[in-house]
């Protein structure tokens, strides 16, 4: 038990540090899309990498605030048949929901990892003025779901000592 | 066994596996990236591993989605800084004179505020956490309170900016100025006719609101204005400036910001605390939202390469049925599916599917936009399974369900009703995207 409140905090770290990013992914987004606008209307000569950096950060925010979103029991999960059961029954069901999530995500990784592992060796790079490495920007999708993946399998680890009768208390960070 | 039945069957086996995983307790990110992988490993021809990758990754690289993270950013800063909640007083002060002022601000309220919040679950937890218990401190009638917070909530994604909107023209490929233009004045005539249906009830029955709603004196009225001048001048920012052609809904949603900012110095309300409170909410619903889409798009990834929307669409044109049948099948489908499942699930799932269809019968995309944005929150208040209901339920802990499903009633069928009106009149959606500039 005392290993699985190690695992928790680091990774509740995780997902909180990469949900920092994410916010500075959010103030940057802003920045881009007001400073665009002021380019194109008050000196009539638009950033022309406005809308291939704000999608950049769009998915940076999705992938890297995913973990905190789980953490902060923020992802939409409606419990229906979860509050139907009663018992140990319900605490097993909660366990199973997590393990479908966990093998989901470690498939889904396992996809993202040949995905950006093609992307890295060719080479490809958008096709825009900047003609950024694709690599760099998919980074946050590889890093971002390896946190939630964590914060998943903590969160089953959790499920399991429940269902067995053996709440722990999550430490706060 | 007919080809329809043998063409239909697997579609059905899809759709009751996706409300299996909905309703099972699983995240539904998570739950719909299970049944997209599914596919993508057993029923696709041949599986080439990164597929998912690829789909996940294009499905959130765009810069369109910016739109939603910053209208939501707008929303929090307004929710974090208290403008929001100082907005809903500002309203109860202008309208006090009025049999059940407070049934009215929430209303007002509901329009003006929720549409920002990016899920109308919140927008009604939101709702009944700030507008219930001055209604229950001043006795008004509980089942005309819960009522008007329902109502209240669903008034929030239809009129501009609407998170529901931008994911829809996303989805679909509408144009996302003409969507917010469009649910303009279908949002007026709703409330109107909510603000009508209250004072029809207070003016029959008296003693259904307080007697003690106080009268502000003129300076207290004036004074409120000044509460409502960010909410003013926000939606004019946004509206006006989308319906000039002065800027795209993400430019609007920028400029929103930036305003907020500007507000929040001025009324001497910014803080770091609100900042990182604004800037955590907004992350968090963000990412809610983009983890569902890239679920929904491995699915749709499936999905079209199995030609199920040109399948469904097949068979509706093989079938007898006009186009207005295929709308009440669509509704009651939106019905069912809210029982359950969240509005911005419902609708990053379904208009992958459906839009295809509504096209294909000769429903114009942007008027099923509308249709669409009223059907998800009609879906969320329908007695006596609707979600939003059962929020209500929990965030004001004295109240009672039964009280919750009849007081909400008689919005459910207004909104019915306007449904109707949209379809006998399509030109109430279409008639102010024509005149975008």
């Amino acid at each position: 038990m005392h290993y699985l409140r190690i695992i928790t905090v680091a990774a509740d770290r995780m997902a909180w540090g990469l949900g920092g990013l994410g916010k500075v992914a959010i103030v940057a987004m802003l920045i881009l899309v007001a400073g665009d606008v002021f380019y194109r209307y008050a000196l009539s000569s638009p950033l022309l990498f406005g809308e291939e950096v704000a999608g950049y950060l769009v998915a940076a925010v999705g992938f890297l605030g995913a973990a905190e979103t789980l953490r902060e029991r923020r992802h939409v999960r409606i419990e229906f048949l979860l509050n139907a059961v009663s018992g140990k029954w319900r605490g097993w069901l909660d366990v199973a929901t997590h393990l479908i999530g966990v093998i989901a995500l470690v498939v889904f990784f396992w996809h993202s990892s040949v995905f950006f592992d093609r992307v890295f060796t060719r080479g490809t790079v958008a096709p825009s003025i900047l003609a950024t490495p694709l690599w760099i920007p998919q980074t946050t999708m590889l890093i971002g779901m390896t946190a939630f993946l964590f914060q998943l399998v903590v969160d089953t680890a959790h499920a399991i000592g429940r269902a067995l009768g053996r709440n722990i208390d999550r430490p706060q960070l | 066994m007919n080809s329809e039945l043998i063409q239909t069957l697997p579609i059905i086996a899809g759709a009751i596996a996706i409300m299996a995983v909905m309703v099972s307790g699983m995240h539904i990110a998570t739950g719909l990236l299970s049944l997209g992988l599914i596919g993508i490993h057993f029923l696709l021809p041949r599986t080439i591993i990164g597929d998912a990758g690829y789909q996940a990754w294009i499905s959130i690289d765009n810069a369109t989605l910016s739109a939603v993270v910053l209208y939501v950013l707008m929303g929090e800063m307004l929710l974090h800084s208290g403008i929001g909640e100082r907005a809903f007083g500002a309203l109860d002060k202008l309208l006090a004179g009025l049999p059940g002022s407070l049934l009215h601000a929430t209303i007002g309220f509901g329009g003006l505020f929720a549409a920002v919040s990016g899920s109308s679950v919140a927008s009604a937890a939101l709702l009944g956490t700030v507008t219930v218990p001055p209604m229950d401190q001043r006795g008004y009638n509980r089942r005309l309170s819960y009522g008007a917070v329902a109502g209240g909530g669903t008034l929030g994604i239809l009129i501009p900016p609407s998170i529901i909107m931008i994911l829809y023209g996303y989805l679909g490929n509408v144009s996302i100025a003409a969507l917010f233009m469009a649910g303009v004045v279908p949002g007026l005539i709703l409330i109107g006719a909510f603000s009508g249906y209250i004072a029809l009830r207070v003016m029959l029955k008296p003693s259904l609101v307080s007697a003690h709603d106080s009268k502000p004196t003129i300076a207290t009225r004036i004074s409120a204005i000044w509460d409502l001048i960010p909410l003013v001048v926000l939606a004019t920012i946004v509206f006006v400036g989308i319906y000039t052609g002065v800027w795209t809904p993400t430019e609007a949603a920028a400029g929103g910001c930036v305003a907020t900012l500007a507000f929040l110095v001025l009324y001497r309300k910014f803080t770091l605390l609100t900042l990182q409170k604004s800037l955590q909410g907004t992350l968090l619903t963000s990412s809610m939202i983009f983890m569902i889409l890239v679920g929904s798009s491995i699915i749709a990834y499936v999905a079209n390469f199995l030609a199920v929307p040109m399948t469904l669409v097949g068979l509706i044109e093989d079938s007898n049925w006009g186009r207005y049948e295929v709308l009440i099948a669509c509704c009651a489908i939106f019905f069912l599916l809210g029982c359950f499942v969240d509005g911005l699930s419902i609708a990053i799932i379904t208009v992958p599917i459906i839009l295809p269809i509504m096209t294909s019968v000769g429903f114009d995309p942007v008027w099923f936009g509308v249709v669409f944005t009223i059907l998800i929150e009609v879906s969320l208040i329908t007695p006596p399974l609707g979600m939003n209901l059962f929020v209500i339920n929990g965030v004001v802990p004295s109240s009672n369900f039964r009280d919750i499903v009849l007081g909400t009633a008689p919005y459910f069928m207004i909104l019915l009703a306007m449904i109707g009106l949209l379809a006998l009149r399509p030109d109430i959606a279409l008639w102010l995207p024509g005149q975008l500039r």
